[in-house]
């Protein structure tokens, strides 16, 4: 049976340590991984998003790499190019997205986290990891619906708006928008979330030996 | 030898991780919703950000020739920074006073988190708004990267780096 590991807060705060080293070298190692990388996310999230397609219109959405300078302004290392037409009216949007600021940063903390600051055996971890990967990748592909949505909206087909939306229903949206498209923070909250709701065994609780005293 | 009774755990400490990362995520919503609907207003956002600009330019006027502020913007001779929504400690203090609410903990020990907690956030973005003017009157492209990488990321190590501080500072005395 395996036993989880003892940790005393000197050694959470180690593994916490740890965590950032190793997110550290997955960051650092992101120009040796985007030429896998990058292709993979806009295949994979053009087919995804093709599948799922959550929008109330007939779209069409591209993933084309390389971003011009006006797309790449206030992102970090924006280097795709996404492109949402309607299927059967007159219309495109485009915005720029970077495969590394919305795929690998938040992927490489979740890696990190389970690598480094779970205290579970090798074994018990593989489960939970795998799970947290596929609901990480789950948001990765909200956020990118979410700035198409944005993007459609303010997008104009045949001299009208792309989505018909309230004030207040295009204000929700932008929040949602900035928040999960534009922020730094979020690439580090949502794995953390993911990491403390997966890694550790239910009914865990604070007081439990296996992550406190 | 006599069984002796399981200790009952320290205050508030059985509380689940998963219980835990809920309230954190109900509290943190909320407070976002708070700085977008609120605190990102231009009526209550412009007297923050005219705060900031000025504090930042006392702090700056012993080292820099010609610094000054002008409502939210913060200027000097060769390049001025607007203080805007997003460049502030809101985002960064949401972070710290959600786990400070969803943490198991007294009052008074909450009441301490988020007060050092908030004002240290708050003398970083002091801090951050001096670093991007110095940073733009050198090199453009620096002030981009600080702007945009990072100081960012500073911010959201400082909010995190507290949040983990102030929890094993909790359970310590717990």
């Amino acid at each position: 049976m395996d036993t989880p590991a003892r940790l005393r807060p000197g050694g959470l705060a180690r593994r916490a340590g740890l965590a950032l080293l190793v997110h550290a070298a997955l960051v650092v190692a992101w120009p040796l991984l985007r030429p896998l990388y990058a292709p993979a996310y806009r295949a994979l999230a053009e087919v995804a998003l093709d599948i799922a397609a959550p929008w109330p219109a007939p779209l069409a959405v591209r993933l084309e790499p390389g971003a011009s300078a006006e797309l790449a302004r206030d992102q970090i290392l924006a280097d795709t190019t996404v492109r949402v037409e309607h299927r059967e009216l007159v219309g495109t949007g485009t915005f720029g997205a970077s495969t590394f600021f919305h795929g690998w940063l938040p992927t490489s903390v979740l890696l990190a986290l389970f690598l480094a600051a779970t205290p579970r055996p090798w074994r018990a971890r593989r489960g939970p990891l795998l799970v947290a990967l596929l609901a990480l990748h789950a948001f990765l592909l909200g956020r990118l619906a979410v700035a198409v949505l944005y993007t459609w909206a303010e997008s104009t087909v045949e001299g009208r708006p792309g989505l018909a939306l309230s004030p207040a229903g295009l204000r929700a949206l932008r929040m949602a928008w900035h928040f999960a498209w534009g922020e730094m923070l979020t690439n580090y909250l949502a794995p953390l979330a993911l990491w403390a709701l997966c890694a550790f065994e239910r009914g865990t609780r604070l007081a439990d030996h296996r992550i406190g005293h | 030898m006599p069984d002796r009774k399981a200790e009952p755990p320290a205050h508030g400490t059985s509380l689940s991780v998963r219980a835990f990362v809920l309230r954190f995520l109900l509290a943190f919503a909320g407070l976002e919703v708070l700085v977008y609907l609120v605190l990102w207003q231009d009526r209550w956002f412009a007297p923050y950000a005219a705060v900031n600009a000025r504090v930042t330019a006392l702090l700056l006027a012993p080292f820099l020739d010609g610094v000054a502020a002008a409502g939210g913007l913060l200027t000097s001779p060769t390049f001025s920074v607007q203080v805007r929504p997003g460049c502030d400690a809101y985002q960064a203090g949401a972070v710290l006073l959600a786990g400070v609410l969803a943490f198991p903990a007294t009052t008074a020990q909450r009441l301490w988190g988020a007060t050092v907690g908030l004002a240290s956030l708050q003398i970083l973005n002091l801090l951050r708004l001096a670093v991007l003017l110095r940073a733009g009157q050198h090199d453009h492209a620096l002030f981009e990267r600080m702007h945009l990488e990072i100081l960012p990321l500073v911010f959201v190590a400082a909010a995190l780096g507290l949040l983990f501080g102030w929890c094993l500072w909790t359970r310590r005395r717990a």
